[in-house]
């Protein structure tokens, strides 16, 4: 699958997508409008929850689940709408008869939702320094691992989501932004995974987003840093949702192409 | 001696499963040789569209062979797809880009070199330079079909797919893109399969054609000799007959 990978293949395919964003208003509100609201009304509400005298970090804490938050949801959806874009204006069609590969086709919408999230967190990290005055940044090595980490869940996820998009097609197209949401209550962004039901947190634990939240806010709170077995755990959940996702992503994409999706797709 | 440049063999496409499947191509073959212009004729649903989409590696085929520059199409379809191109009327461009944008993208995916000369050159050929800084949004049928042909002739392919190319152009552009895609052939000994529901164009244009009709191809031949064998005037009954399932199997 990926012999024969060819650079310029993948440059066109980012910079379709690339002008799609400099072109409309809705991806550059995706980028930075909807996580900078976010970040602004929690910024808030930590203003006030520091006023009350919790925990000192409570509210760094809750600030820094919001950004990894922002972060996975974001990487994930540009990954299923990089999928939709060209459903939408049918131009499936003329990209995927072309010698595109879906190597280079998996590659360049990796890169592309890295460059996409990379702007998005810097402005988050920027906001939150300047207008809250907290920098997680500071927290070291353990941040750029959960950083990193969150990344490739949201590529796992993404494909997984563009998987049932090309089995089951564009009438599905809102778990581009819904499929995910189902992880927000139970993989504790802004509370421990002991506060939910067990079965709940049970079910939590399978997902490395999880871990990545409770070592974040162990990090801050506690100042402990994570440990090997966390690390273990982060790591090969992560690979092994990764490879599901392009394995899934792979198989919905033959599928596809068997149904002739790519022709008409609806 | 002329080559083939396509092989088509026993081709047969089945959408669906069980009591639900649909047998689009029955068991389709034919080869078209270097520089030909191949017609495809049939009524909607005969199954050209079918056809043209495994052709270009949209569909895969239930089963069948199909060799393109002498290699099997499926196992070297990056390395076979550099050297072809398609325009169809049912595909549309990224809408939000412009025209050239667009052409860029596309003289990327086909690792064009000099792409900036080769666009300019292709938009004049087409008289669309003015539409260069356009959203594909923003034209009309004609424009983006005008614009489609642009990107189907940006790698220089030896190898062209036009599904009614000229479905929504007006007589005069029609004319003026036929006669482009007939210096274009000739210059380039450029092998072409052609679709179109104008008969006069596919008397014109197409060497010979391909009779396709539930599936089924019942005959390929000469425009004459179709005419001939059939006894009719023109290609607008032979397509007649053949829409009304009059015809005997070859």
């Amino acid at each position: 699958m990926i012999k024969n990978l060819k650079w310029h293949r993948i440059h066109g395919f980012l910079l379709r997508h690339w002008y799609e964003v400099a072109a409309t208003i809705d991806r550059k509100v995706d980028i930075i409008f909807w996580p900078t609201i976010d970040l602004l009304a929690f910024g808030l509400l930590t203003i006030y929850i520091n006023k009350l005298n919790f925990q000192v970090g409570i509210a760094g804490a809750i600030l820094g689940g919001l950004i990894l938050w922002t972060l996975v949801y974001n990487i994930q959806r540009d990954i299923t709408i990089s999928l939709l874009e060209d459903a939408w204006s049918r131009n499936l069609y003329n990209l995927f008869s072309s010698p595109i590969s879906i190597a280079e086709v998996i590659i360049g919408t990796l890169v592309l939702s890295l460059i996409k999230a990379l702007i998005t967190i810097l402005f988050l990290l920027f906001v939150t320094a300047s207008l809250f005055g907290f920098n997680l940044i500071i927290y070291g090595w353990p941040i750029v691992f959960f950083i990193i980490n969150i990344f490739i869940f949201g590529w796992a996820f993404g494909y997984i989501t563009s998987s049932l998009i090309l089995s089951f097609g564009i009438k599905v197209q809102i778990l581009a932004w819904s499929l995910i949401a189902i992880l927000y209550p139970i993989s504790g962004v802004f509370y421990p995974l002991d506060t939910l039901p067990p079965l709940l947190a049970g079910i939590a634990r399978i997902f490395p987003i999880s871990h990545i939240f409770e070592g974040l806010r162990n990090l801050i709170l506690n100042n402990i840093t994570p440990g090997s077995e966390i690390i273990m755990i982060i790591v090969s959940l992560n690979i092994a949702y990764l490879f599901l996702g392009i394995l899934l992503f792979v198989t919905g994409f033959r599928n596809a192409k068997s149904r002739g999706w790519f022709i008409h797709p609806s | 001696m002329t080559k083939n440049v396509v092989e088509v063999k026993n081709l047969k496409k089945v959408y669906g499963k069980g009591k639900n499947s649909t047998e689009a191509l029955k068991g389709v073959s034919f080869e078209v040789t270097e520089g030909e212009i191949f017609g495809i004729l049939g009524p909607n649903g005969a199954g050209k569209s079918t056809t043209l989409n495994i052709l270009i590696g949209l569909l895969t085929p239930s089963s069948g062979k199909v060799e393109i520059f002498g290699k099997n199409f499926f196992e070297n379809e990056e390395e076979i797809k550099n050297r072809m191109n398609i325009a169809t009327a049912y595909a549309d461009l990224a809408n939000s880009l412009t025209v050239y944008k667009n052409l860029k993208v596309f003289a990327l995916l086909y690792g064009v070199k000099n792409y900036k000369d080769k666009i300019e050159s292709l938009l004049a050929q087409f008289q669309i330079t003015e539409l260069r800084d356009q959203k594909i949004n923003d034209l009309s049928a004609g424009q983006k079909t005008r614009v489609n042909l642009c990107k189907s002739l940006i790698n220089d392919p030896e190898f062209l797919l036009l599904d009614e190319p000229t479905a929504s152009l007006d007589p005069a552009i029609a004319a003026h893109v036929r006669t482009m895609l007939l210096n274009i052939q000739k210059q380039r000994k450029l092998t072409i399969i052609f679709t179109s529901h104008n008969m006069p164009e596919v008397e014109k244009m197409c060497g010979r054609v391909a009779l396709l009709h539930k599936g089924e191809i019942f005959k390929i031949d000469t425009p004459d000799n179709l005419k001939k064998f059939l006894e009719v005037p023109n290609m607008e009954e032979v397509f007649i007959k053949l829409a009304k399932g009059e015809l005997e199997y070859d």
